[in-house]
């Protein structure tokens, strides 16, 4: 069950004191998404997971905590600019805003995920374009330089995939293939090729892409078996060459 | 008898002893001088024989009170001795300086505090607390209920119940020196921050092994305690003083000691930020807090542990690098340098924190994901 509760908080930036509801508990129960979007009914409390301070546009998990970073950020145009985005709604906009100040200082996952999770505000309230546009701008924070953590490129795989960055996802997938990774990551990337062939920007479950089988590529055949079957030919003489 | 020169010393106090009597100065003097060359070249435990009958003769000849000179000189041999052998003649010195300068008497309650610390550490508790509380009553006497040696004393008592992990006891008597700190010293002074931090550290030890209520309000004592004594210590110190970065380092070596990762967190994000400030992004002193801050996240399975894993690798790789390595002298003559490479096992740290954010990475992205 989920809980919320109204508390208090004093900005760590400004002082001034604001009223928010805070999530007390939730349950994930169930497979996550692709994108490690959580499922259960804390999927739908993705509301309150950032707070933002009504008094001077402050966002933070918690708006009493911060550090030297958070203070200066506030001080920027690039926070100006997130944070007075008049096309966002309130929800993608604290996302947004926490990702604008993850990218100021440098910190590419954490801006890609920022934004990633205002795509799913996106999502749920069905502006499709949008949740493209979103996922198209996380994957851009990631750019510029080679990401090398397993767990972000498979993150990065499902988002480019459900934006319909084919070339961008094929090229992607090809290169984790190269890699040969072990289990669960191989089933994963093996599953989002499928998806990416049959040009599927769908939502998907991590459990769903564990029921799916692979069928075998027909199109690069075995070498070996080519020659085999080669020689097998030789010897079979045609009936008309008796 | 092991000593090689008792006995021919015995055979001569045996020959003064038949001149002289068994009783008499001449007898004191030769064993004096036995207990001497046995404690210069040899055990001072097998002197002991001779030194209770040297003291026995004293005694008897001229009061106790001559016995101090030569129960000093035994007890200031007898360092590396076990305190069992110890225990009898510094309890005897204690009764003659109780005789000699009476019970109120610095001297009585240094050797009540003397004694208190060898109780405190070969044991029992129970009489090294006795001891310190009648230290502190002396120091009540000679020098007031609130006084600076009173409140050292009663620190001292802190200290001792708080090192033998009696918690209950140092919570009451590190609470009792911080309200006299308070009045010797002033409720905003740094040695009252210190009384402040000190306690933060025993709630925080305090709550190990005990059922959650009880924890959690010993950690919430903790955290209140600390932040008092921060804020005490950044008011006479500067936030990024090297006082408020061993503030900063005490607390989160207990939080992180009693598995208290996330009140440690923001202690060690926030010291990582006055490091790098003052000794650049890639110093030597950044590295254990790298290594508690991946460890943490790796054990929490929280999304920070990679990269915070891989810039502790990345600042452990400069030291490291087979083709331009920094040996150990070059390390120790760093910035910030806490025996970063050799002291605290940060390599092991890391590699156990990286096998946890590999295990944690296969399940989230496994059937249970």
């Amino acid at each position: 069950m989920t809980d919320y509760d109204q508390r208090k908080r004093e900005c760590y930036c400004c002082g001034k004191v604001s009223e928010h509801w805070e999530l007390m508990s939730s349950n994930s129960f169930g497979s996550r998404d692709l994108d490690q979007r959580p499922s259960g009914m804390f999927r739908s409390t993705i509301g309150s997971w950032l707070q933002e301070c009504p008094y001077c546009g402050y966002v933070a998990p918690s708006i009493d905590k911060g550090d030297a970073k958070a203070r200066c950020f506030v001080d920027t145009p690039e926070f100006r600019a997130a944070s007075l985005d008049p096309l966002a709604e309130p929800a993608s906009r604290r996302f947004l805003v926490r990702a604008a100040q993850d990218a100021y200082y440098g910190d590419r996952r954490s801006a890609f995920h920022n934004t990633l999770c205002a795509a799913w505000v996106a999502d749920d309230r069905g502006r499709e374009a949008d949740a493209v546009a979103l996922r198209l701008k996380a994957a851009g924070h990631l750019g510029g330089g080679r990401i090398t953590s397993i767990d972000t490129r498979l993150l990065l795989l499902d988002v480019l995939r459900r934006a319909a960055s084919w070339q961008a996802a094929e090229a992607l997938a090809a290169e984790l293939t190269a890699e040969e990774l072990e289990s669960p990551f191989s089933d994963i990337v093996a599953f989002h090729r499928g998806k990416i062939e049959a040009r599927d920007s769908g939502r998907y479950k991590i459990k769903e892409a564990y029921a799916f089988k692979p069928e075998p590529n027909r199109s690069e055949a075995d070498p070996e078996l080519v020659k085999a079957l080669a020689r097998h030919l030789k010897i079979i003489k045609r009936p008309d060459s008796a | 008898m092991t000593s090689f020169y008792a006995p021919n010393h015995l055979k001569h106090i045996a020959g003064l002893e038949e001149r002289f009597g068994p009783v008499s100065d001449e007898v004191a003097v030769a064993l004096r001088s036995l207990v001497r060359v046995i404690c210069q070249y040899e055990d001072p435990i097998d002197a002991i024989p001779f030194l209770e009958r040297c003291l026995a003769i004293e005694e008897a000849l001229h009061g106790p009170e001559v016995t101090l000179s030569d129960l000093n000189t035994w007890i200031g041999k007898a360092g590396g001795v076990d305190f069992e052998y110890v225990e009898p003649l510094q309890l005897r010195r204690l009764a003659v300086k109780t005789v000699i300068f009476g019970e109120t008497s610095r001297e009585v309650a240094a050797e009540c505090e003397a004694l208190a610390r060898r109780y405190a550490s070969n044991g029992p508790y129970s009489k090294a607390r006795s001891f310190l509380e009648r230290s502190i009553a002396i120091k009540q006497k000679l020098c007031g209920a609130v006084s600076v040696e009173v409140a050292t004393a009663v620190d001292l008592l802190a200290e001792t119940s708080a090192r033998l992990e009696k918690w209950k006891d140092a919570g009451t008597d590190l609470q009792r020196s911080l309200e006299l700190k308070e009045k010797v010293f002033g409720q905003r002074s740094e040695e009252v921050a210190r009384a402040l931090l000190s306690s933060a550290i025993v709630y925080a030890n305090a709550s190990k092994l005990q059922r959650s209520g009880t924890r959690a309000r010993h950690i919430h004592e903790a955290v209140t305690a600390f932040e008092r004594g921060l804020t005490l210590l950044e008011e006479r110190f500067a936030p990024d003083s090297l006082e408020v970065q061993k503030a900063l380092e005490a607390m989160i070596r207990a939080y992180v000691d009693c598995r208290e990762f996330w009140k440690a967190e923001p202690l060690l994000k926030r010291l990582l930020a006055i490091c790098e400030q003052a000794y650049g992004d890639d110093a030597a002193a950044l590295l254990w807090v790298l290594a508690e801050l991946a460890k943490g996240y790796a054990d929490e399975s929280a999304e920070k542990a990679e990269p915070m894993l891989e810039r502790s690798f990345a600042v452990l790789r400069t030291f490291l690098d087979a083709k331009k390595p920094i040996y150990r002298s070059g390390i120790a003559g760093l910035s910030g340098n806490r025996e970063v490479l050799y002291g605290a096992g940060i390599l092991e740290q890391l590699v156990q924190a990286q096998e946890t954010f590999r295990s944690n990475l296969r399940k989230r992205w496994g059937t249970s994901g």
